[in-house]
């Protein structure tokens, strides 16, 4: 142990106190909160208005009915309003965020500045009308047929040409479609004989305020997305820690035997201590990532009055899967690292067990949404997949995984640490003095079996 | 207490289908200061490995420092031939380390690792990161790592890679004191005029297999001295045919080296030059490490090649 120690220390010390981790690590995350406000303002869009007049053919009705909304105030765009619509559901301190003027209204910023003219035309005009939108003399010329304005048209009638100039944006292209549809909408509905707006207004699906009644009493409102989210926020949190940590310890790894300083760590300690030493070195750097990871996470959660959506045991189940996880990864970079001479063999070795490992992203949504389902059930006995598929299963919003499964699934996995250390005990201890090609998956069987 | 540093009873390491280490044998003596040599891939870094505990024998058993080669760690120090230093780590970091790894305190680490870089000339490079060392510095510094602890066994292999005559000279010193002291060393090399200068003992491994083992004076006294060289005096010239000298070649003094057929006394040969004219000097060349070296891996090699088998010559 005296000597685990020392290296333990030196890997850490190298490793977590650096300039490239103290930034990478502990300040990026610092700032990531701020910076997911203030993106959205850097990124918001600056809009040129959009002037300039737009010429219907075949209907005056929708002529009339497009000039009318056209000098709507605040007319948004489809792409505002999307925005806006999605906002309903969120929680009102991100709703306050996105809309407030002193961030610079971000959402709100993409409405445009509009001064449109709504004209009518012939068909025998058609041809003088392109050449003019070719001129930027028109924003664009649109074709409306009779079948489109019937009350239901098929599917091939529902549908118009517009011819737009060149170089109009995405934006006051969205906003003129929008415009045009509303209108030949609102045209239908008025032959009809109907009142659009108060159509429009039953057609509103109504929204569900949905509140979860807390354990200790109380009530909290309750967004369905958080619960989505939380599953594979606590997966790719356990995924970032260990692997992060799993590459530090594969290229110091790679770095001690091409700089030939594990020769004399060798005649100071024997393979198993320096293994030792530096998976516990790198344990500790896995655990300021999760910290730091999980800790604004959680922070975020409080400041959204959403804490309870982590009740302690979740935590628990995190630390318990994040240990086991980081053994098993921390055993198959250290064997690897210990068997190649440099990144680029190791990356041919290591290929075969990230798919394996990348199986748990690809399967989030079956498995949190069905964490008792057969396939969550068969993948978490499967070992390299049991903590990421069980941290999925245990924190997903379902039905509760059974105590006997989650059980079953901690024994077999800690059990296969200890194999999985075994084994790369016996691939370091052999693959450290090694030079030159790097070995085949078989042949590291073969070095498993040495004496 | 053992008289034998290290004990090595058949031992035998196999890696795959390579036979790196043959049923090799060997007791060093406590206070001995040996010179292990063979040619490239021979086997000795495997059998220095062993006697490490880094790896194992297959069969066979190491005795070092009078029990197990793993609870004598901190005993032994080694010196690898390739450089082992992490690039970024500063030096006095470095030695602290390695101090410390080798189960020293850190007060008692960091005082040694002060008073070895003084005494190797080191001492403005304590905050330096190892990469900005010359080579030689490094390994200097390597040396240092590998005597920090005091160890009671010393394995260098290639210690004065790297380093100008003055550190060589000044590396040559210590270890003559660390060997006064009482320590065991080991020194492998393949510039056999400095094991002849330093070691007492030498042993000699090729293709797995022990093939000498014997002192300087023993192996001299073993190996038949075949070379006349002799310095005619001025205006004088050598016989054109001498009986008995296969070749003869001129040296960068103006005389001469008279190469012996098997089998002829020399003392006749030399007789016969001294008869034949006036000669400055003539003596009989002692075999240096080199011929010797030379003479039995050729040797062996030659036995390989033909299938025979020619008499062992491990004493």
């Amino acid at each position: 142990m005296n000597r685990i120690t020392p290296i333990t220390w030196r890997e850490f010390k190298y490793t977590a106190l650096t300039k490239a981790f103290i930034i990478g690590s502990i300040i990026v995350p610092i700032f990531i909160f701020p910076l997911l406000i203030v993106l959205p303002v850097l990124f918001a869009p600056r809009l040129d208005p959009l002037q300039g007049t737009l010429v219907i053919i075949g209907s005056d009705a929708v002529v009339q009915q497009a000039s009318d909304l056209a000098h709507e105030e605040q007319r948004k765009s489809g792409t505002a309003r999307q925005l806006e619509e999605a906002l309903l559901d969120m929680p009102d301190s991100i709703k306050n965020a996105a809309s407030d003027p002193m961030l610079g209204n971000p959402m709100t910023s993409s409405e445009l500045e509009y001064d449109l003219q709504v004209e009518a035309g012939t068909i025998a005009e058609l041809d003088a009308c392109k050449q003019r939108v070719r001129d930027h003399d028109l924003i664009a010329v649109v074709v409306l047929t009779d079948e489109l304005l019937k009350a239901e048209p098929t599917r091939e009638q529902n549908q118009f040409e517009m011819f737009v100039r060149p170089g109009l944006s995405p934006s006051h292209l969205d906003f003129v479609n929008d415009l045009l549809a509303d209108s030949v909408v609102e045209v239908r509905v008025q032959h009809s004989g109907m009142n659009y707006a108060a159509m429009r207004a039953m057609m509103r699906r109504p929204g569900v305020i949905t509140k979860r009644l807390q354990e200790g009493g109380g009530e909290v409102r309750e967004y369905e997305w958080a619960k989505r989210l939380i599953p594979i926020a606590f997966m790719i949190l356990v995924w970032i820690a260990t692997f992060t940590s799993g590459n530090y310890l594969l290229t110091t790894t790679i770095e001690e035997k091409s700089n030939k300083v594990m020769e004399v760590l060798l005649s100071a300690a024997s393979p198993m201590e320096i293994m030792s030493g530096k998976i516990i070195g790198q344990a500790f750097v896995s655990l300021i990532t999760l910290f730091m990871y999980g800790g604004l996470g959680i922070i975020a959660l409080i400041a959204l009055s959403q804490a309870d959506l982590i009740p302690l045991e979740m935590i628990v189940y995190l630390l318990l899967f994040f240990i086991m996880a980081y053994f098993m990864i921390a055993s198959i970079m250290a064997s690897v690292g210990s068997a190649v001479s440099d990144l680029h063999d190791a990356q041919s070795l290591i290929g075969p067990a990230m798919i394996v490992l990348i199986l748990p992203m690809i399967l989030w949504i079956p498995i949190s949404e069905s964490p008792n389902g057969s396939l969550a059930v068969v993948t978490s006995y499967i070992p390299p997949l049991i903590p990421f598929v069980m941290i999925l299963r245990v924190t997903a919003s379902g039905d509760p995984v059974p105590l006997w499964q989650i059980a079953i699934a901690l024994v077999e996995g800690f059990a296969a640490v200890v194999v999985m250390m075994w084994m790369c005990a016996r691939i370091f201890r052999v693959g450290v003095l090694m030079q030159g090609k790097a070995p085949s998956p078989f042949q590291l069987i073969k070095w498993i079996r040495y004496r | 207490m053992s008289d034998s540093s290290i004990r090595l009873d058949h031992v035998d390491k196999r890696f795959g289908s390579v036979h790196a280490v043959q049923d090799v044998s060997f007791d060093v003596p406590r206070g001995s200061l040996l010179g292990f040599l063979g040619p490239n891939g021979a086997g000795k870094s495997t059998t220095i490995r062993m006697i490490m505990s880094i790896i194992y024998p297959d069969h066979g058993s190491i005795s070092v420092l009078g029990g197990s080669a793993l609870a004598a760690k901190n005993r032994i120090g080694y010196l690898p031939e390739e450089r082992g230093l992490y690039r970024k780590m500063r030096v006095g970091e470095f030695l602290r380390y390695i101090g410390r790894l080798k189960g020293m305190s850190r007060n008692d680490a960091r005082t040694s690792a002060s008073t070895w870089l003084d005494r190797m000339e080191l001492q403005s490079v304590d905050r330096k990161r190892c990469e900005e060392l010359s080579k030689g510095m490094q390994q200097k510094v390597q040396f240092i790592a590998s005597i920090i602890h005091e160890p009671d066994l010393l394995i260098f292999d290639e210690p004065f890679s790297g380093l100008d005559p003055v550190n060589a000279e000044l590396m040559n010193t210590i270890i003559r004191e660390l060997h006064a002291q009482g320590r065991t060393i080991i020194f492998s090399t393949h510039v056999l005029h400095q094991a002849e200068q330093l070691c007492e003992r030498i042993m000699l491994i090729d293709r797995g297999r022990l093939i000498l083992d014997d002192t300087m004076e023993g192996i001299q006294k073993t190996f038949d001295p075949r070379t006349i060289e002799v310095e005619p005096l001025e205006g004088a010239e050598l016989p054109a045919h001498l009986d008995g000298v296969q070749e003869r070649s001129r040296t960068r003094d103006g005389g001469w080296e008279l190469h012996l057929d098997e089998h002829v006394d020399p003392h006749r040969v030399m007789h016969r030059v001294v008869e034949a004219g006036p000669v400055r000097s003539i003596r009989l060349r002692r075999p240096t490490l080199d011929d010797v070296f030379v003479m039995l891996v050729r040797d062996r090699l030659h036995e390989t090649e033909l299938g025979i088998s020619l008499p062992g010559v491990t004493t």
